[in-house]
Parts: structure tokens; sequence; C-alpha cells
């Protein structure tokens, strides 16, 4: 059974091509344009993998992942975060919202799949500090 | 009246003859020279007698006196009249007894006459002189009491002129002159008041101006031009009226000059229009007041240069775009200004002379002194978060304290001035989001770009010809050099604004080298370059920001690659400096080198150098500029070398290497003091803040901890049985071992002398007793801190 990823980000574009390379791939992809919808569709379609964006109008992705780590119904899917911007701020952030790991704005597409396939392949989610392979 | 005595004899000494015998007796024309009466006891004897008269029994013995001049007889016959007219010389006069008694009646009535005549001559003579003395006392009092009047007057803030005027309305009541000048001098600036009851006639105006300045000179014994004198001409309704003025001609001048300690003020004086002789008593007047006028005079000046100095103090503390506040030595306020009352919402009135401990103040204004006090430095910062008491608002400030000493050393008080950085601050935090929002704006429509053109070109989307293959390419080449820049320029903003922090970590410079060459090889492969690397052994680690050394190694080689065609580059590492205590990487390459004029704009923003040769060359210009910033963010300096151009060049950066172990975590603190209860409160408190803590009940028991533990922090008791705080804290100086650490000792109330010895003998600072638990806290975290 192919593996359904849920891309929660607020930019139709990159979610569209992030969508078509999945795809290509052979994962099953769902897309949601806000941190409500992406929220209300990880309780329905209860994806393997949330790939979410952290900088979105309204509800941020910060916000979006604690919410996802605080419902039992949902703690358990692994997250990667995207943001434009590394630093070691966001770093002590994005550890503490518990995501598995997070790719930085624009990303290499060999990297990005390096991630999803660790993320899926049975990999823990508290792998803070030898878990980030981010650069 | 004449002064010649009556001697008389008295015949006769009867009853009658008593009140005869006592009155003459009185009368000091007369002198009785005898009492006869042929009775013994006849009362008249016995009377004259008491008197000292001489007593006779035998009438005709009284009678043989030579001197007589009168006898009365008391018998009151005829007969014995005559009987006794022929005893005696034909000059001494008989009188009876009645013809006496007038006599003498009409005598004692003369005499009562001359007295009280003459007692009235003493008493007009004495009233006339009371006369005197009593207007003369009036006159004093007037004086006095005008004198009273003008010091009253004097004290009190008076108008220079207005001065003038009530020294003439003085003046006029006593002495009738018409002009009252007053000249002035003050900095080679001249002033002549004139006062008079009546407009003073031009004329007038200059004689007086001439005559005034050429006294006044006289007496400086320096010239001066009446005509620089500016003169101002008051009316005033004084006493009388001034006649003389409708005759403008000076009779007389009577001038006074003023001065105080022997520093002339100027003069004043009298103009007298009419023939006027002043008595001694107006001259001492007059003479007197001009004491009084240049006294207050210079008072007046004296005041005005207070004020005036004082205005330019308050001006100076009022434009002070920070708030003061100053402590005396008794840790009273002295000086606060008004920035202070809006910072702090307190009024000066409320607070100054009074003692800070008992003041109402922010407690991180105390806190601050607090601090200062407790060290050996003269100087403190920190950036403090303060909220007005009356309004609410909250301001972040910049705090610097400076200990005052007198001009012998000795600290007579503390300075604190705080500036209101909240807006820098804002400013920062508003850097901060731009930097945050650019970035996600500008990296956000970059990756969907990217990702479109990749998902194409890697096939991802269905086959692609050669020709497309070539066009995405290059699409593809733009985006990567379009995302570097960007990153670039965020890099830089971020320095820029001081908003880059390093994350330190032990760095081994060969193997980050190593990792950095493997990332060129391929691309050296292309080139035809040879890739070559020079590394020293047994480097040290270097405490460093790994990816942004690797950015700037990265940095360098790739411009290396950039600039030569073909030859070699080569990475090379080693120690630097006579001490050792930096490391040097260098980037040397055989390519087209750097001119000597080039050396300055190489690592500025923006600079490349020759567009010709650098077209083919990518870069933003910004990489250096990067680089040269994060070498010296950490402490390091980064510099290029070259012969010329056509030989070479190589580019090199050191680190500096610090040898000490890395810090734990928790720091360990050790507490030394006798008493055993309070090191057990102070390691509970401090054990709960994080801290470990040994302890020690005496100075050679801590001695002993010290050298085993090597604590991070020593708290030293003064007071201690056998060997006390001073002598722990001499030997703990003394070792180099040990000297490094920061010691605070601790000392009651009463013995802040005791610490301030510690102090000098090393002390890093010190605690009263007994003392907040905040406060040690705080003095702890503030000494390990600049340990660091």
């Amino acid at each position: 059974m192919s593996k359904k990823i849920l891309i929660i980000d607020d930019e139709p574009d990159l979610s569209a091509l992030l969508s078509f390379r999945l795809e290509a791939h052979g994962f099953k992809v769902i897309s949601a344009l806000d941190g409500p919808t992406g929220l209300e569709k990880a309780k329905s379609d209860k994806p393997d993998l949330i790939l979410l964006d952290l900088m979105m109008p309204g509800m941020d992705g910060f916000q979006a992942a604690k919410i996802l780590k605080g419902d039992p119904e949902t703690n358990e899917i692994p997250v990667i975060v995207f943001t434009a911007m590394a630093s070691p701020e966001l770093r002590q952030r994005v550890s503490e919202i518990r995501a598995f790991d997070y790719i930085t704005k624009p990303f290499d597409p060999k990297d990005l799949l390096e991630k999803v396939k660790k993320a899926l392949g049975g990999g823990d989610e508290l792998r803070l500090g030898a878990g980030y392979t981010g650069s | 009246m004449t002064d010649k005595i009556i001697n008389v004899a008295i015949i006769g000494a009867g009853e009658e003859a008593v009140p005869l015998i006592r009155t003459l007796t009185t009368l000091q024309n007369c002198k009785i020279l005898g009492v006869a009466d042929e009775k013994k006891d006849a009362p008249g004897l016995a009377v004259a007698g008491e008197l000292g008269i001489k007593t006779y029994l035998d009438f005709r013995e009284l009678l043989k006196q030579k001197e007589l001049n009168l006898v009365i007889e008391t018998s009151g016959s005829g007969s014995f009249a005559s009987t006794l007219e022929k005893l005696v010389s034909p000059n001494v006069k008989i009188m009876d007894w009645a013809s006496a008694r007038l006599s003498l009646v009409l005598a004692e009535e003369r005499e009562r006459l001359l007295k009280i005549e003459s007692s009235y001559k003493l008493t007009r003579r004495y009233s006339a002189l009371l006369e005197e003395a009593n207007t003369k006392l009036d006159g004093k009092l007037l004086e006095l009491s005008l004198l009273n009047e003008t010091s009253k007057s004097f004290s009190s803030a008076f108008d220079r002129r207005n001065v003038a005027g009530f020294i003439f309305s003085l003046l006029r009541k006593k002495i009738d002159f018409c002009v009252y000048a007053l000249f002035l001098s003050e900095d080679q600036n001249y002033t002549l008041v004139l006062i008079s009851n009546g407009s003073i006639p031009p004329e007038l105006r200059e004689e007086i101006s001439l005559r005034m300045a050429d006294r006044y000179a006289k007496y400086i014994k320096e010239p001066v031009d009446a005509k620089k004198v500016s003169i101002i001409e008051k009316i005033v309704q004084g006493p009388g009226k001034a006649e003389g003025l409708r005759e403008p001609a000076i009779k007389n001048l009577c001038t006074a000059a003023l001065a105080v300690l022997e520093k002339p003020l100027g003069m004043m004086g009298m103009v007298f229009c009419k023939e006027y002789n002043l008595t001694s008593d107006e001259e001492r007047f007059f003479d007197i007041l001009t004491g009084q006028v240049a006294l207050f005079i210079e008072n007046d000046r004296i005041k005005q240069a207070i004020t005036h100095e004082r205005n330019q103090l308050e001006s100076i503390l009022k434009s002070m775009f920070g708030a003061l506040l100053v402590i005396n030595e008794k840790r009273q306020l002295i000086l606060i200004n008004s920035v202070t009352e809006i910072f702090l919402g307190v009024k000066q009135g409320e607070i100054l002379g009074r003692d800070l401990n008992e003041v109402i103040l922010q407690d991180e204004i105390k806190e601050l002194f607090h601090i200062i006090r407790a060290q050996r430095s003269e100087f403190f910062s920190k950036e403090i978060q303060l909220t007005n008491f009356q309004n609410g608002i909250t301001r972040i400030c910049k705090a610097n304290l400076a200990k005052v000493h007198d001009h012998l050393g000795e600290v007579i008080g503390t300075v604190l001035i705080l500036h209101d950085i909240t807006k820098e601050k804002e400013v920062d935090r508003m850097k901060t989001e731009f930097i945050s929002t650019t970035s996600h704006e500008l990296r956000t429509p970059l990756a969907s770009i990217k990702e479109a053109v990749s998902l194409i070109f890697d096939e991802t989307a269905g086959e692609v010809n050669a020709n497309q293959r070539k066009f995405l390419d290059i699409a593809t080449r733009n985006i990567n050099r379009l995302s570097e820049l960007i990153n670039s320029l965020l890099d830089l903003s971020k320095i820029e604004s001081g908003k880059i922090e390093l994350e330190r970590s032990k760095v081994e410079i060969n193997a980050l080298v190593l990792e950095v060459v493997e990332n060129f090889s391929r691309a050296a492969k292309e080139k035809k370059l040879a890739l070559k690397i020079s590394l020293a052994e047994g480097l040290p680690q270097v405490q460093a920001d790994r990816s942004k050394i690797n950015h700037v190694l990265t940095n360098l080689v790739s411009n290396a690659f950039k600039f030569v065609q073909a030859g070699t580059v080569t990475v090379s590492t080693g120690f630097y400096g006579a001490d050792k205590n930096f490391i040097e990487v260098s980037v040397g390459d055989t390519g087209i080198g750097i001119e000597k004029k080039d050396f300055e704009k190489l690592f500025q923003k923006f600079q490349q150098l020759d567009s010709s040769l650098t077209r083919r060359a990518s870069g933003t210009g910004l990489g250096l500029a990067i680089s040269k910033q994060i070498v010296e963010l950490h402490a390091g300096k980064i510099w290029a070398e070259s012969e010329g151009l056509g030989k070479g060049s190589k580019f090199s950066f050191i680190l500096p290497v610090i040898y000490e172990e890395a810090k734990m975590e928790k720091k360990n603190i050790l507490v030394i003091d006798d008493e055993p209860d309070l090191c057990s409160t102070v390691k509970a408190r401090l054990e709960a803040n994080g801290f470990n803590v040994l302890t020690a009940l005496s100075g050679q028991e801590g001695l002993d901890k010290v050298k085993e533990y090597k604590p991070d922090l020593i708290i030293l008791d003064l007071m201690m049985p056998v060997m006390d705080g001073f002598e722990v804290c001499q030997r703990l100086k003394k070792d180099a071992l040990t000297s490094a650490i920061p010691v605070v000792v601790l000392t009651a109330l009463e013995q802040e002398e005791a610490a301030k010895k510690a102090l000098s003998i090393g002390a890093e600072g010190y605690l009263v007793k007994p003392f907040e638990q905040e406060s040690l806290l705080f003095t702890i975290r503030e000494f390990l801190k600049r340990g660091d």
C-alpha cells in the first residue's frame, strides 16, 4: 500500500509541484491550503507523513504542529516542516514542536525525497539532534 | 548777697532762744560765737552745747569777743539792750529777740529763695544738656532705623535702580541735596544712575558724568572715558523738593567710593546745586550708607553669578536626554534631574537628601547602586527595565554607573545615568522581523520556480529534448545564482545588524579543511586544476561556529577556482603567532594575482576587481565581505597577499585558540564560613538555582577544598577564628593556581571598612550580612559571567 502524504502549505504553486513530484515517486498526496483545513484532513484521512509549511497566514505552522502533537489521533504522524530561514532559534523552536526534521526553501529535490523516505521508513519522531540532517 | 559772715552772740538762752539758735545755725552767713545765760540749766545752753556752740554763764565774757557783729538779746526789755550797747563796740548791732526773729524769718526766706534760684539754674542747665542729648539720640535713632530699613531692603531682591532711588529718599530725609549719583563699574562697562526730584538738565547730567568718571578714574588710577558711561536718569518723589536743579551748576559734589575687600565697584555721590556744608554727622551717615550699598552691590553680583551658574547647570541637566541620579558616600540622594522624574515617576522633593534604602524607588535602581558598591571596579553597566510609578510607562534603559572620587582619591559618591533604549530595541526587533519576512517572501517563489524547472529537467514530467535540457540548465543555474545572492544578502544584513550569533563548538580545523576540499574535488578535475593540501600536525581545536567557518573556507577556495585558469590551488593550515595562540588557514593559488592598488577594495562589499576578468567568474562581490565579518566575529583576522598581476595570490585567516577546558554546565561554588547554619541555608538556596555547592567551616578547610576541587567561585566569610577571611583571601590571591577564582567576601553591617580592605587585597566583591538571597544570586551570576 502506498504511503499517504499530507501537504499543508498556503502556496498553491509549491503544493502542486510537490504533489506532482511525490506522486511520480509513488506516494499518494492530499493537500490543504491552511492550518485548520490541514488539521481536519489529518484527522479524517490519517496520512503517514505531514509536510508542514511554517510561515502561513492565520494559524502558522508552529501552532498547527502543537495541535497535531497534542491530539492523540494525530500525534503519531511524523511531521517535516518547511521554512525559508534556518537559524539557531529556528532549530530550537522546531525541536520544541517535536517535528521529525526540517527543509529549507528553496529545496533540493533529492534532499527532500531522502527525508521523506527516512520519515516513512519506520523512523523515530523523537530523533532530535542526530535526526537533523538540515544544513 | 554779701559773703561776709555775721558773727552773732545770743544773750539769753530761754525756751524761745532754742529755735533761734537752731535756725541761725542753718544760715550760711551767720556764725554763732556763743550763747550766754546766767541760768545753768537754760534750755538754749543745752542745745548750744549739742551744736558745738560755746556757752557762757556770764554774758560779759561773751561780749568780749572781738569779731562780734550782732548781738541778739532775748529779754525783751529795752533797758537791757541799752546796757548791752555800752558793753560792745559801736559797730556791733544789738537786736532784740522780736526783731531778730523777723530778720531771721526774712533771712530764712531769702535763703530759701536763693536755694530755689540756684537749683532752678542747675535744673535749667541739666535740662538743656538733656535736651541736647535727646536731640542727639533722636538723630541716632533715625540713623539706625534708616540703616535697619536699608539693610532689610538690601537683603531682599532689589533692583539696582531701585536701590539708587531708595538711597536718594533716605539721604534726602537728612540732607538737602539735588541729585544722587550712583556710578557702577562692571567689567569695563560703566553705568551712571541719577536720581532726583525733578528732571536733570542735560548739561548738568554731562557735568555729573564727567566728574564721577574722573573721580572714579582717580580712585582706581586708570582712565575712564566719561563718554563710555551709560547714563540712566530717574525721577523719584522724594521728601522735599530739590530746588537747586533750576540753577544747574554743581556747587559741591560729595562722593564716596564703593568697594568690597578692596575690590572697586563704583562710586556714589551727592550733587549739591547750592552752597552746602555737610555736618560731620551727615558725612558719617553718608559714609555708613556707602558701605551698605557696596555690600549690597557685591552680594547682588554674587547672587547673579550663582543664579547664572545654577541656571546653566539646570539647562545642562534638562537638556541631558538621560536620567541622572547621584548619591553621596552616605548613600543619600543628592542630585536628580527632571528626566529622572519622568522615567521613575518620583518628585525631587520626595527623594532628595534621603537615604537610598529608605526612599521609595524602583528596586532595579537600588540594586544597581548596591552592585557597584559591592565591586572593586569603578564602572558598571547593565540593561534594565524600568516602570514609572505614576503612569506605568515601561522603558528599557541602559544604566551606566561610575564611582566619584575627590582629589584625594576617596570615594565620595556614585553617579547613575540611564538612557532610554526602548526605541533602539524596537528597531532591532523590527529589523529581525524584516529579515525574516523578506527571507520568506524571496525564497518561497524561488522554491516554486526551482521545483517546477527541476520536475521538467529530471524528466519527471516527461521527456525533454537536448535544447529543452540546455535551456532548463540555464534556468537552473540562474535560480541557484539568485538563491545564493539572496542568502548572501540576508547573511550580510544579519551580520550588520548584529543579529548573527555564533554557535561555537570545538572544531578540528584539519577535518574541516578536508571536508571542504572534498566538495571541490570534482570541480578541480573538471577544470583540470591541482588541488593540494598541506596540513600541520598537532593543531589544537578551536572554539568556532563550524558552519560559518566552513562558509569562509568554501568562499576562499571557490574564489581561488574562479581566478585560476590553470595551475594549483593549495589549502594549508598551521600555527600562527609567537605564542602559538592562533591557527592559520591559507588558500593559495597560481592564478591572476592581485594588484597592490586593489588590496583595499578586496574585502569591501560589492567590489569585484576588473570586470573583464570577472565576467567569467560568477559571484556577488559579497563573499569576501561576509567572510571578513565572520572571521572578525571570531576575534580573528583575514587578509590577502600577492606578488602582483600574474603572480598568484594567497588568502589567509587566523582564529584564536582557547586552551582552556570547556565550561561545565554546572558551576561549582565553595562557601567558607564558620557558621554551619549560614553554610546550609546558602547551600540550599544555591543548589536550588542549579549550582554545585561545597562548604568549609574553617579557613584551612576552605583552602584545602579550593586546591582539591577548583571551584568557579568562592564565598568567604571574613570573621572566622584561627584563620580569618583576610588571610584566606590573601593566600588565594597570592597563589597563581587559585588567584583567578573570583572571591566574594561576607561581612557584617558594621564592618564595611573590613570589606573594603578585602577588596584592596584582591577580593572581587563583597556582600553585607544579612543579605537577601536575591543579592547573593545576582552577585554570584555577575562574577561568574565575568570570569567567562
